[in-house]
């Protein structure tokens, strides 16, 4: 009999609220390729570049593929064990990719060329770039792929919206990391005004996704650090950021939604400002190189829910086995108590991790939790 | 003349007014190389000691070495004939197939603040060009950087290739990006392994034999 899925379950256990139960699956996102690659079938439409470079109308003669394509998005997250299907909003902010010839060699990823973010350079470098540039306008903003999700999701089973880049990461993108970074010492009035118009991009999107009935989490996914600590100061992030991210929950908590914090990175000295002042429900993304989830358990696991945290590098490059190992460890520790966590990767269902891989992770959740509560999640 | 003003301008990043410094200790007779040994590279390793402890960050490091490169343009042309000489010449580059700049760019900015010599390749370097560059250069020590899981086997790659070319007077290979990992580097035989980019710099250094500075 197949699973039914189970979204109280998810959000008690973020919550820690309730009695102990089986630990729920959770991801940010998961790759065009990854979905391909577990499913064993081709989207009808050319994903990457609607994930890569989402744009606001939509070609009607793509409309049923792309209808298609979400279908694949529900059914993989229904066949693997999560109770909501994550899904993009349309806010999307014109940017600078560069394109390389990727060298991982990976079956999740045909295509042959990786994007990256441009950072020495961006669409804004100064004031005449500021007011140029083709903002969008919140109210304009088509949400049509989290809609059509909404629409089709089966009972028990809710919706999570994700926004392609959080208020930090599209400002400096905007910019470029580097000419962000001189900007704040050359020009910071523009650092701020950049920063308050994605913010309150950011902000009316997450709002009005908030109001979509089966949107039941927001995703506050924002990549503020590298290994060793925040790319720019706290105290700038507290600045031009944090206010924003107070804003986009006190939205989502108003409609009675979960926020959900992703980002990457060392941003730890942040984390007492994201639970007591921002109010954020969960943090997701761990790196075992900078702290592993069972220390970001130990820590905060009392204040918020703590998801995901198996290692990326160690899913891209390791074997089946220390995938189980090390997925075995972090339940141990991190399930131990019974609610407050959930299984994962350390950040997204990534093109570069092995289709065995992905899949052997959450089989051993779902050895886990079959050995702990009889049943599988 | 105290040279400590400039010094502190540096760790400012105040561009102009570490010009402005440089131009006065020369007016008072200062030579060229005490501004550089004495004032430059003591103040962005000061810079990178912040970096290192977290009190400064990407933006702090980056004005920094945009004032020290601003003051080496003045000095450059009164060094040669000094008895100035960099504290060794190192290669660095994002191995091939990996974009991603910055994280390089900064161990070049902390290794040139302590006195090196950088070759800096860019990103999306291939291992022939590596060797080419080694070749041309004469340097000793190579740095590779890698951010993504995806472009380690491109590191392992390069490190074997430049192994085998075995270059002039020998290489030898650090290592260093988000995903490496000291295990990582031991066993794709690289020589040395730089957490981050403060750690760079000592590691350059006990490649190529150099004490730290007092």
């Amino acid at each position: 009999m197949p699973r039914k899925p189970d979204f109280e379950n998810l959000r008690r256990t973020i919550l820690r609220k309730g009695p102990p139960g089986p630990v729920p699956f959770f991801e940010l996102f998961a790759d065009p390729g990854m979905v391909e690659a577990v499913l064993e079938e081709k989207f009808p439409v050319n994903l990457h570049q609607y994930i890569e470079q989402p744009v606001l109308s939509l070609p009607a003669d793509e409309l049923p593929g792309l209808m298609k394509s979400l279908d694949m998005y529900v059914r993989f997250c229904i066949e693997n064990g999560y109770d909501y299907v994550f899904m993009l909003t349309g806010l999307s902010l014109q940017r600078r990719l560069l394109a390389a010839t990727d060298t991982a060699g990976s079956q999740n990823w045909p295509g042959g060329q990786r994007y990256w973010q441009d950072e020495k350079g961006g669409p804004i470098q100064n004031w005449d770039d500021f007011e140029s540039y083709p903002w969008p306008k919140a109210e304009e903003l088509n949400h049509a792929a989290l809609e059509y999700v909404n629409s089709v999701v089966p009972d028990g089973m809710k919706v999570a919206a994700f926004m392609y880049g959080g208020v930090f990461e599209n400002a400096t993108w905007l910019m470029g990391l580097e000419s962000f970074s001189y900007a704040l010492a050359d020009q910071p009035d523009l650092v701020a005004a950049i920063c308050q118009r994605v913010g309150e991009l950011a902000t009316a999107t997450a709002t009005k996704a908030a109001t979509i009935d089966n949107v039941e989490m927001v995703f506050l996914s924002d990549d503020l650090g590298f290994f060793s600590g925040t790319l720019v100061s706290p105290a700038v992030i507290r600045r031009y950021i944090v206010p924003h991210y107070k804003r986009i929950a006190d939205a989502v908590h108003a409609a009675g939604k979960l926020v959900v914090f992703h980002s990457c990175g060392n941003m730890y000295k942040l984390m007492d400002d994201m639970i007591d002042n921002v109010g954020i429900d969960a943090k997701h993304s761990y790196e075992d190189k900078i702290l592993p989830v069972e220390e970001a358990s130990r820590r905060w696991g009392d204040r918020i829910g703590v998801l995901g945290g198996v290692d990326m590098d160690l899913l891209g490059r390791g074997s089946v086995e220390q995938v189980r190992t090390r997925t075995r460890q972090i339940l141990d520790v991190c399930a131990a108590r019974g609610t407050g966590y959930c299984l994962g990767t350390g950040n997204t269902a990534a093109n570069y991790i092995p289709r065995q891989n992905y899949l052997a992770m959450l089989d051993e959740g779902r050895r886990w939790n079959h050995e702990h509560f009889g049943t599988e999640n | 003349m105290d040279l400590s003003l400039i010094k502190q301008r540096v760790m400012e990043g105040d561009a102009k007014g570490t010009a402005a410094g440089i131009r006065d200790a020369l007016d008072a007779s200062v030579p060229p190389l005490a501004i550089l040994e004495q004032a430059l590279i003591p103040g962005m390793e000061e810079v990178g000691r912040l970096f290192a402890c977290g009190e400064y960050f990407v933006p702090e490091l980056l004005i920094a070495a945009r004032a020290m490169s601003s003051a080496v343009e003045i000095l450059q042309p009164l060094l040669s004939g000094s008895d100035y000489a960099p504290a060794g010449k190192i290669v660095m580059g994002t191995v091939q197939g990996d974009l991603h700049d910055i994280g390089k760019k900064l161990v070049a900015i902390m290794l040139e603040g302590s006195g090196f010599e950088v070759v800096d390749l860019g990103a999306d370097v291939s291992p022939a060009r590596f060797i080419e560059a080694v070749e041309q250069s004469g340097a000793k020590v190579v740095g590779l950087s890698s951010l993504l899981s995806t472009t380690l086997p491109a590191m392992e790659e390069t490190v074997r290739a430049l192994h085998a070319a075995r270059p002039a007077g020998g290489v030898r290979v650090m290592v260093g990006g988000a995903p490496v990992t000291d295990e990582f580097a031991r066993r794709i035989g690289a020589d040395g392994y730089g957490a981050d980019a403060s750690a760079a710099v000592a590691v350059a250094r006990q490649l190529l034999g150099i004490s730290a500075r007092a």
